[in-house]
């Protein structure tokens, strides 16, 4: 095949965003553009996988395989995606409300799998989709539709929940700063095991403008006296009040599911299985 | 509602839904958004003594189950993707004898399809949903009239079977705004629960054969409750296929054939001297009335049979098509789910249903397929054609 030379509107599809003018998740689709082209990766060698939600729409704006699946699915479908064909790259994109309500019971098992894909995870606090009801990331003092008085229940804290089983790699960026964001989803994407990116990625419409400036009074860079490689440090980032650190929060060498997997099927061939005589053997009964 | 007389509102049926469903006794709401099904979650937020979110719609359906077992009425509205993940859970209510009401708002699917587009597609899905096959009691709205008064009827019904009840509707018949009188809608008396009266011992299975067992709640403080999802006997405690376990499930069919004979809901309009009848039901039945006014205005006599207890499927509705030796099915949906409902496989060539995707079937639709079916062979063995009762 020939040699192409990508630049980020290569990776631009035909149709025009539906999101609402200012909407956060415009900065990730630019820095997913630019990112895809730093890694000068082929149409064909990505696939992006999403669930429902306004974030999930993001596969369709992207010239690359491309999926909606259903309302909190992404992971398991990018699961499948990604044993079938380990050659691709595999982003799975989904809402704080795909990912951590209706969908959130398949974010520690990814994380324990370590499969090699990529989650981006684009939270805006909020479930925008269907107007402005409460969502698992939304703070006390935030009203929504459905919590007009404020919230009742704390929120989640998707870093600690990644941290605590086990990802691999773990980091933060914010879609109003592009440059980091495309530098978090480069590394989230070379990063060799199961990676999860917390994009915070404010919604104009039920949040406010407010919170673009919000994130950005609270952000901090993470400095280099974070090291990535410590759980230590990283506990310490997961569980700070009061700012948001952004970067890359924690990241360790584990072998992934498809290598653990590949020497379970070694295993089973040595054994005979997947031969119908040998099986056939193992039933025999006496005469 | 007599506090209200001759008061002309701009509103939606979502609120005369919640409105109708808390005078009935409802407490407790629970939501997991989903479009169409929002504003009723949204006014029930402001309306209920309590609406809690959920975070899924698995879980809507166990706080509900909690709640009921406790003796809360709970609600919630959802559309098909949510609706289908709380399959399991509404077959454990179902099995647990657990009173409340579902708010199905259909749109367009299969699957997540599209959100802001309505259809009737879910009739059968809900015809086969208890396991079994056992009949759960579906009521569906045709105008705002009905969304009140069917919301306090599935309550009170809901309450009477101790069973999940379902209100079938769709996209715009909760979501399109009217300028409407309430002085027009009749009081709800606040539903009651088929409470344990006895100071006997209490057995929460233990019931008069096809009827529910007298309810006492969780935490009642003086008889022991246990509720089962499986298989069980009188005491609540799980039983393999024993006499009395079987006997105890095949009440849960009893029951609801019994007790559904008193709310066998539907609007028959006889034109004299007419041999077609046109059947409907849900937000279709808004076009049904205009097109039949138009076909009479062009002297041509159509009745209507607009059905409002869906599931189980009225007899006496089922008498009335008989009667016709020409029959109409009109309903958003390709394949002709309530045809199939009546029917079968066997379809005969005297009924043609009038189906479409997408958009809601007009006034016209139903015109133009009348006139295909006037040109149709009839049925001859329907009354109206001298035929038998068969
Ligand atoms: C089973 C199911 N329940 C509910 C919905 C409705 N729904 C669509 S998107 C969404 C949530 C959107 O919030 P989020 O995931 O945070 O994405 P955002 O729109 O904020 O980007 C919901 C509840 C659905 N499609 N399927
Ligand atoms: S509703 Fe919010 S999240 Fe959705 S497109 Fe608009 S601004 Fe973005
Ligand atoms: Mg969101």
């Amino acid at each position: 095949m020939e040699a192409r030379n990508y630049s980020p509107k290569d990776f631009r599809s035909d149709i025009k965003p539906v999101w609402c003018p200012g909407c956060g998740d415009f900065g990730v689709l630019n820095a997913l553009y630019q990112a895809l082209a730093k890694l000068q990766l082929p149409h064909e060698d990505v696939a992006i996988v999403s669930g429902i939600g306004c974030s999930s729409r993001l596969p369709g704006y992207v010239k690359t395989y491309g999926f909606n699946s259903i309302h909190g699915r992404a992971l398991p479908v990018a699961q499948g995606v990604k044993l079938a064909r380990p050659e691709t790259t595999v982003i799975a994109v989904a809402g704080d409300g795909d990912g951590l309500s209706i969908g959130a019971g398949h974010f520690p098992h990814m994380a324990r799998r370590n499969i090699d894909l990529t989650y981006i995870m684009l939270d805006n606090s909020i479930y925008g989709m269907t107007k402005g009801q409460m969502s698992p990331t939304t703070v006390e003092e935030q009203p929504t539709k459905t919590t007009p008085y404020g919230m009742v229940e704390d929120p989640i804290n998707p870093v600690k929940l990644a941290l605590a089983y086990g990802a691999s790699f773990i980091a933060r960026s914010f879609s109003g700063n592009i440059k980091h964001t495309v530098q978090m989803i480069i590394q989230a994407i070379q990063h060799p095991g199961f990676s999860f990116l917390h994009l915070l990625s404010p919604c104009v419409t039920f949040v406010g403008r407010d919170q673009f400036d919000l994130i950005r009074s609270l952000s901090v860079d993470l400095g280099n006296e974070h090291d990535p490689t410590s759980v230590e440090h990283a506990w310490r980032v997961a569980e700070e009040v009061g700012r948001i650190s952004m970067g890359v929060i924690f990241e360790a060498d584990k072998p992934t599911f498809e290598q653990r997997y590949e020497h379970a099927k070694q295993l089973a061939h040595q054994a005979g299985d997947g031969d119908f005589r040998n099986l056939l053997k193992k039933y025999r009964v006496a005469a | 509602m007599s506090e209200l007389s001759s008061r002309r509102v701009l509103t939606d049926a979502s609120r005369l839904i919640i409105e109708a469903a808390v005078r009935a006794g409802a407490n407790v709401f629970v939501g997991y958004p989903i479009t169409p099904a929002n504003w009723l979650y949204h006014y029930a937020t402001q309306r209920f003594p309590t609406t809690l979110p959920a975070t899924d719609e698995i879980t809507t359906l166990q706080w509900m189950a909690g709640f009921a077992t406790a003796g809360k009425f709970p609600v919630t509205a959802t559309s098909f993707p949510g609706f289908a993940l709380m399959v399991e859970s509404v077959n454990m209510a179902y099995m647990m004898e657990l009173p409340m009401l579902i708010v199905l708002v259909q749109r367009l699917g299969p699957s997540t399809g599209s959100a802001t587009t309505g259809a009737q597609g879910d009739l059968l899905l809900l015809r086969g949903v208890i396991s079994g096959g056992y009949p759960l009691p579906v009521f569906s709205p045709s105008n705002f009239e009905d969304c009140w008064e069917l919301t306090g009827r599935a309550v009170a019904a809901s309450l009477q079977m101790r069973t999940p009840v379902v209100l079938l509707t769709s996209k715009e018949m909760v979501m399109t705004s009217r300028s409407f009188d309430l002085s027009r809608l009749p009081d709800i008396q606040q539903a009651a629960w088929p409470e344990y009266r006895s100071a006997n011992g209490y057995l929460p299975y233990r019931a008069k054969p096809a009827e529910p067992p007298p309810f006492l709640p969780v935490g009642n403080r003086q008889h022991q409750v246990r509720i089962n999802a499986s298989t069980h006997d009188a005491s609540g405690l799980i039983r393999k296929a024993t006499p009395e376990a079987l006997a105890n499930t095949r009440r849960l069919q009893e029951k609801i054939e019994a007790g559904m004979q008193k709310h066998m809901l539907f609007d028959y309009h006889a034109a004299p001297g007419s041999d077609t009848l046109l059947v409907t039901y849900g937000v279709t039945a808004e076009a049904a009335r205009d097109a039949i006014r138009r076909l009479r205005e062009h002297g041509r006599a159509i009745s209507l049979l607009v059905v409002k207890t869906l599931l189980p499927f009225p007899p006496e509705a089922l008498a009335i098509l008989r009667r016709y030796a020409r029959v109409l099915i009109a309903e958003e949906n390709l394949s002709g789910l309530l045809r199939e409902l009546i029917y079968g496989q066997m379809t005969p060539a005297s009924v043609l249903g009038v189906n479409k995707i997408g958009k809601l079937i007009s006034p016209e639709d139903i015109v133009a397929g009348y006139e295909k079916l006037s040109s149709m062979p009839s049925n001859p063995n329907s009354e109206a054609q001298g035929g038998k009762r068969s």
